[in-house]
């Protein structure tokens, strides 16, 4: 019994600190290495946010422009993103950040740590965070913190094997999307017979404030 | 509770250290622990159906004590069929209620009447179906005294109930389960380390091969009409690969976790695409299922002792209850009908047991008629898995028959070739073919790394445990839920 428990203890540490220490190592490498160019090379300006500038504005149309907000983004990944984009990229002039009120209003601090969220974001920014934003994440939902892990680490060994030259293109870091819906026009509709959803606004989150003030 | 959830990956050894450690060997304790825990890792899927699981479970311990102590045959036969009235009962309430309904009123519609029955919105029990045939195969043994009843309720229960076999099975027999919930169990190292190599494996089956090949087998399912026949055969190959890791993986994981706790469930696959016919393929596939069938449903019925015309009767009887059992759909009906249509041949020429042994027994290679057989029983079980899959039987007839136009030309191949390569990559061909070498090395074996590696020196067999590791970590495909968990 103590042989078997010797072993697999021993067999799920070296598991483990390899796994952590590739995760941490590519991590740090793919931080300072020169992976995030900016996809044109006359771009001064550039956006983010969620789905709203994501949809609203076609980068193609404006010069010296690129779009790099993405659907139910938080600013909790905006500041990782941007923060690196900004230093890698000295020819920025200037940054436009979305503000709407669910970047800020409470009870939609699920898009930060939420099952899905969380998931399908950690993986894009894990290089870029640090060890408060890591246990900020791990404290809020351990189960998808661990679970992405593996995609990390996935994510990460792919990126270096196949020689990759641009994080931003290869883990999707946002761009314009054309949608052929129109809502504005039933929202406003909407809103003109039920005048209670105009003043449907909710408590601050001060999580998602803190972060916006940190973008600023 | 998923087997490959992190929930489960905390659960089992909580479990393993309190059912070794904590219970210092005594077999109450440990027998106590075991169900507690099932019960808890089933709560885990829906507390309330734990109900349904201890009431069934109390029927069936109340009625093998009465058929067992009845004096006279009739009080015997009226206590097993009120244990086999009720279990079915509640299958038929939960699983099959609204397929009867639904088909009883679209048969009446066909007549010109019209039938509006009510149809319940209740969720199929997960296990359900398992938990009842393992329940009826103990009050059958009982009837037909192959065993006595189990008086203690604790141990009565950890058959039933236990845990690794709960939700999808092995679908285990009094005969080979009870007698090792009731022996003292000691800590078998060599028996340990299997189980979790089994584990390992099964785990590599499911988030690998399955889960990756089910992202296209749904692609091209559930888009069916957007390809051409060529690429309909492509789904069908994933899907075939699909449901079989999937469910063999399951197997694996159950049977390595049950390892663990020094008992032994019973073999649920034993490489069944590698068969040379459709009776040698039942012979390897849900192993627990088509034995129950055949102990407990062919034989009653008569099994082969009343002649030909008998056989081919009873076949049909359990190869359609079999795909009954699977889903209340017309489609696991005919895939089953389909199945038999398929044995009949060998029944009727009596060549069914032709091939008892694993293909190419000590050699390397099959012969070119194994490879030919082989292929062909593929090819057979690859039409009825369409059935499988497909969402209605007009859906796999279509499938088919766009299959069988699409072979015809030219442009259908290109498509295939384009799916492969633009779509598809070449990577989880490769992992195929990787995985069916490794399938067909360890054939002769329990599970295909059985004996992979463990006369190696401990580094290098280690590292063949850490490349499988690292094949999980890497080539996971998207987390999918275990196919037989809605059975």
């Amino acid at each position: 019994m103590r042989k078997f428990i010797k072993n697999t203890l021993l067999f799920l540490l070296i598991t483990f600190f390899i796994t952590a220490a590739f995760i941490f190592m590519s991590n740090k490498k793919i931080e300072n290495g020169d992976y995030f160019r900016l996809r044109k090379k006359g771009t001064k300006y550039i956006v983010f946010g969620h789905s709203h500038p994501q949809y609203a504005l076609n980068d193609s149309l404006i010069d010296n422009l690129e779009n790099y907000a993405q659907s139910s983004e938080s600013y909790f990944y905006t500041f990782l993103k941007i923060k690196k984009i900004i230093t890698s990229n000295k020819q920025i002039k200037a940054v436009f950040i979305e503000f709407t009120n669910n970047q800020v209003v409470d009870g939609k601090d699920n898009v930060i740590w939420g099952d899905q969220y969380l998931s399908f974001r950690y993986p894009k920014y894990a290089s870029l965070m640090n060890i408060k934003d890591l246990l900020y994440l791990f404290t809020k939902n351990p189960k998808i913190f661990i679970n992405s892990q593996s995609l990390t680490f996935k994510e990460n060994l792919l990126f270096l094997i196949e020689n990759k030259v641009n994080y931003i293109n290869y883990k999707n870091w946002g761009s314009y999307f054309f949608s052929k819906n129109h809502n504005t026009d039933s929202l406003l509709n909407l809103i003109s017979k039920n005048p209670k959803l105009k003043n449907n606004f909710s408590e601050i989150s001060e999580t998602k404030i803190m972060f916006g003030i940190f973008l600023i | 509770m998923l087997f490959n959830s992190l929930n489960f990956a905390i659960f089992l050894p909580i479990v393993f250290i309190l059912y070794w450690f904590a219970t210092k060997g005594n077999l109450r304790l440990q027998n106590i622990l075991l169900l507690v825990a099932s019960y808890f890792f089933y709560a885990c899927w829906d507390w309330r159906f734990l109900f349904l699981l201890i009431f069934s479970t109390l029927l069936d311990y109340f009625t093998g004590i009465k058929i067992h102590e009845a004096v006279s045959r009739k009080n015997k036969i009226i206590w097993l069929w009120l244990s086999i009235g009720i279990n079915l009962g509640f299958l038929g309430v939960f699983k099959y209620y609204n397929f009867f309904a639904d088909s009883f009123a679209h048969a009446l519609s066909l007549l010109g009447l019209q039938a509006n029955f009510v149809t319940l919105q209740v969720i199929l029990p997960v296990g359900i179906s398992f938990y009842t045939f393992h329940g009826l195969s103990y009050v059958l043994d009982i009837y037909y005294k192959r065993i006595k009843p189990e008086r203690n309720f604790i141990d009565y229960s950890v058959f039933v109930s236990f845990f690794p076999l709960l939700v999808a099975g092995p679908i285990e027999r009094a005969t080979h389960l009870l007698p090792q919930i009731l022996k003292k169990r000691e800590f078998d190292y060599a028996k340990a380390v299997d189980g979790l190599r089994q584990i390992l494996w099964g785990l590599f089956k499911k988030m690998v091969i399955a889960d990756s090949c089910a992202e296209y087998a749904n692609t091209i399912f559930n888009n069916s009409a957007a390809y051409s026949g060529t690429t309909l055969v492509l789904g069908a190959l994933f899907f075939a690969f699909q449901i079989y890791c999937d469910f063999s993986g399951y197997s694996d994981i159950a049977l390595g976790t049950a390892r663990l706790f020094g008992i032994d469930l019973l073999r649920n696959f034993a490489f069944p695409y590698f068969s040379r016919d459709i009776a040698e393929f039942w012979r390897r596939w849900h192993i627990s299922l088509s034995s129950w069938f055949r102990d407990y449903l062919y034989i009653p019925l008569g099994g082969s002792k009343g002649g030909m015309w008998m056989k081919i009767r009873n076949t049909f009887i359990i190869f359609i209850v079999s795909g009954f059992w699977h889903g209340a759909n017309w489609t696991f009906i005919i895939w089953g009908l389909l199945n038999a249509i398929y044995i009949m041949p060998s029944i009727i020429f009596k060549t069914n047991r032709n091939n008892l042994d694993i293909v190419a027994k000590g050699k390397y290679l099959p012969t070119l008629k194994e490879i030919f057989s082989m292929a062909f029983t593929f090819g057979l079980t690859l039409i009825a898995w369409i059935f499988f899959r497909a969402k209605d039987v007009q859906h796999a007839f279509s499938y088919i028959k766009s299959i069988g136009k699409g072979l015809l030309y030219k442009s259908s191949y290109y498509e295939t070739i384009n799916f492969l390569h633009l779509k598809l990559g070449y990577f989880l061909p490769s992992l195929m073919v990787l995985f069916i070498l490794i399938e067909w090395i360890g054939r002769e074996q329990q599970y295909a790394i059985a004996n992979f590696g463990l006369k190696w020196y401990k580094p290098l067999r280690w590292a063949f445990y850490y490349t499988i590791v690292l094949f999980i970590f890497l080539f996971a495909g998207k987390e999918q839920q275990f196919i037989y968990f809605q059975f």
